[in-house]
């Protein structure tokens, strides 16, 4: 059972759909929390604003989208830049890339979320939602290799239900929620 | 072979720190200073993509010179594009380019790290269409001598042409990037004729010390490849490449502001990455 004082970070990863999904999340969420909450979501290629802003609307948790080598603090929801992978370095810090496109895109949700298992281990709770390509499953899978506790979106209430599929035929997860039960399992850890 | 397998090998930090101290000897590039986990992600990446199993198997492939240029291209990244973060350009088009041409006779112009040319090109475009580009010395310099070829024939595929399009528009509304370039086959050619007037050159930001004054510094997206203490050594190198009041523009998500060496900038656009050199006047 997945006990709150596990867990020191969230990832969550989405695809197609899944904007709506992270709306509906945020706008639950407490105002303060204990953990960073790191997110890694396809977006349009050369749209390079408003995601921060458009989800910022609705979430009490500030939501930024980190520098190269920035710290990363408590509390705070970090996206991943348009046209930028996003991982955390060994020294804890937040590094960015433009190495070329995993499964056709930039950000890769693999690489913030393998990052993030090699760092936190098993003291790592990873989401992956709605999407409609495979990318995210491996990050799972390193998730679950490393300890941490996966969930997917059920597909059942997915708009695209690729990605938890692939996520769930590559590796153990560990829940398959409900957006509510997600929401739910946050407010019950952060 | 699938990244599973890699994975399981996981490279050892040590192994890693033995093939940069091989690469130093044989090459002289030092990447000691790369943000390591970054670094390792993309030797897995190379290794997974030339099915070479283990860093031991990986050393002897690489003291051929051909194997080791494309190995350097792997780990060094190149992605660049025309006009890459458009808003960036707009601010030095409205609000920094014209004053600093005023106030200078010739603006020197230094493309730090230009990989293969596209951040030249924007400033070649963007200079005779203000005017400007007969008073300005442009340099470009890469570590990788090969992307430096590519920079100087600044000749690029042509599939990339709506994306150059879409930046440009922002940046001049109305204009057509393919009226910069000749298409030759399924390539695009800069056509440009001062473009001829650039020079380029080879030069490590890391080993190499600065060799000259320039007004205008553009350092973009090769920070983010450093660990944050070469990152601070970088900046300080930059800094003294700059002239009093000089600004230096780096790349959309590369800071200065937990650096000591901020102290010796301000900023000017917090948003495009635009500092300006504060001391020395
Ligand atoms: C991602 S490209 C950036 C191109 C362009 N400035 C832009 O922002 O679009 C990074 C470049 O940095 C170069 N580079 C890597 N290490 C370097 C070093 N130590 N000194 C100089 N250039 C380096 C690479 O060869 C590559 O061409």
């Amino acid at each position: 059972m997945l006990s709150k004082f596990d867990i020191k970070a969230v990832v969550i990863g989405g695809s197609a759909g899944s904007l709506q999904v992270l709306n509906t999340i945020f706008s639950q969420l407490p105002d303060k929390t204990r953990l960073p909450i790191f997110v890694a979501v396809h977006r349009l290629k050369h749209v390079y604003t408003g995601m921060p802003e458009s989800l910022n609307v609705k979430s009490k948790l500030h939501i930024v989208e980190p520098h190269d080598k920035q710290a990363i603090a408590p509390g705070k929801i970090y996206l991943a830049p348009a046209n930028y992978h996003m991982a955390i370095e060994r020294s804890g810090l937040f590094s960015m890339s433009s190495d070329e496109m995993v499964l056709g895109s930039r950000p890769s949700i693999d690489i913030t979320l393998g990052s993030c298992a090699e760092y936190y281990k098993k003291n790592l709770l990873g989401i992956l939602l709605t999407g409609a390509n495979k990318d995210g499953a491996d990050g799972m899978r390193k998730i679950h290799l490393n300890g941490g506790h996966t969930v997917v979106q059920d597909p059942k209430t997915c708009m695209i239900d690729t990605m938890p599929k692939a996520a769930l035929a590559a590796t153990t997860i560990d829940q398959t929620l409900s957006i509510e039960e997600i929401i739910n399992l946050l407010k019950t850890i952060l | 072979m699938s990244s599973t397998e890699i994975e399981a090998l996981n490279l050892p930090e040590g192994e890693i720190k033995t093939l940069i101290d091989n690469i130093k000897k044989n090459y002289g590039f030092d990447f000691s200073g790369y943000a390591i986990g970054s670094f390792s992600r993309r030797i897995a990446r190379f290794m997974e993509v030339n099915k070479i199993t283990s860093i031991a198997q990986l050393t002897p492939l690489i003291k051929d010179k051909v194997a080791f240029t494309s190995f350097l291209n792997a780990v060094t990244v190149n992605t660049t594009e025309l006009f890459r973060d458009p808003s960036m350009w707009v601010f030095l088009k409205d609000k920094i380019l014209p004053r600093l041409f005023e106030k200078n006779e010739k603006v020197k112009i230094w493309h730090a790290a230009c990989s293969s040319g596209e951040e030249v090109v924007s400033m070649v475009i963007l200079l005779k269409e203000l005017n400007l580009l007969h008073k300005a010395e442009i340099l470009g310099t890469d570590i990788n001598t090969e992307i430096l070829e590519q920079a100087k024939a600044a000749t690029y595929l042509s599939w990339r042409l709506p994306h150059y399009q879409k930046n440009l528009e922002v940046v001049f509304p109305g204009k057509k990037a393919e009226n910069y370039f000749s298409k030759v086959e399924n390539k695009l050619v800069f056509k440009m004729d001062e473009y001829k007037n650039v020079r380029f050159k080879n030069f490590d930001l890391v080993l190499d010390t600065s060799f000259s004054q320039f007004n205008l510094v553009l350092c973009r997206n090769v920070l983010i490849y450093f660990d944050q203490e070469q990152q601070e050594n970088i900046i300080l190198k930059l800094n003294g490449a700059l002239e009093p009041k000089g600004y230096l523009v780096l790349g959309a998500q590369e800071s200065i502001d937990w650096h000591k060496s901020s102290d010796e900038f301000m900023s000017i656009s917090n948003d495009n990455k635009i500092y300006r050199k504060f001391k020395g006047q």
